[in-house]
């Protein structure tokens, strides 16, 4: 059974319930949510690829961290096909210069 | 010719992936960070986690210096990658663990955007991607 991170308790999400990706953040701001059934919201956009927040989905779990998220991941796995787990807060930016030694 | 539709407002080009494991079917949707300056394609190793893979099939450690110090990885090849309208399969990533206030999975960088011509439409939130025979 799915948990958020603030307790033990079942996950208290409507899993029927598709929202756009504003209204998840809405609902569920600043936390990791683990969704399913993603679809795009302009079927008749000519992109051949979009991002999350162009698509609707259905959350079943909310967590506070990325790591507390994972098992929710796991979980969701046996129960559907496609799981996405995204941030709802604000994306940082201040990526680092990286060097493979 | 891919198309891909980015958030234009956004600080950095934030666009959707999908990577495979032994795991699924379907893969894995992830968000990323679309990277020009970075040399490998990065996937954090909970998600590598989550589709099933383990970091004894990686292929080597890595190490990888930063403003915080040195920060340990690996190379792993995953069974497929998908990304702005294009698949690689049997594709190397480096697994390398991302704060987690980014709020992204992972980076595309050159390991991945060197097998296309691109162009990113910055104002109008679109990337146009053609795979170039090598």
């Amino acid at each position: 059974m799915l948990a958020n991170d603030s307790s033990n308790m079942p996950v208290t999400t409507n899993a029927h319930e598709r929202l756009t990706w504003d209204e998840i953040c809405r609902r569920y701001p600043d936390e990791w949510v683990v969704v399913v059934e993603i679809e795009r919201v302009d079927e008749s956009d000519e992109a051949d690829d979009v991002a999350i927040e162009f698509c609707t989905s259905v959350v079943i779990a909310h967590h506070k961290t990325r790591k507390g998220a994972s098992p929710s991941v796991k979980a969701a796995f046996q129960r559907y096909e496609e799981v996405g787990k995204f941030w709802t807060g604000v994306l940082k930016a201040p990526i680092s210069r990286f060097t493979v030694l | 010719m891919k198309v891909t539709r980015f958030a234009p407002t956004r600080d950095l080009i934030y666009v959707g992936g999908r990577a495979w494991g032994p795991l699924h079917r379907r893969g894995r949707p992830l968000r990323l960070v679309l990277d020009t300056g970075a040399a490998e394609t990065i996937i954090t190793p909970e998600t590598l986690d989550e589709l099933g893979y383990n970091p004894r099939q990686g292929e080597e450690i890595t190490v990888m210096r930063s403003a915080v110090g040195h920060e340990q990885g690996y190379m792993i090849r995953i069974k497929r990658f998908d990304c702005l309208g294009h698949q690689s399969r049997n594709f190397r990533v480096h697994a390398q663990d991302l704060p987690e206030g980014w709020g992204i999975e992972g980076l595309i960088g050159l390991s991945f955007l060197r097998q296309f011509d691109y162009e990113v439409r910055s104002r109008e939130g679109r990337i146009y991607v053609k795979r170039v025979s090598s």
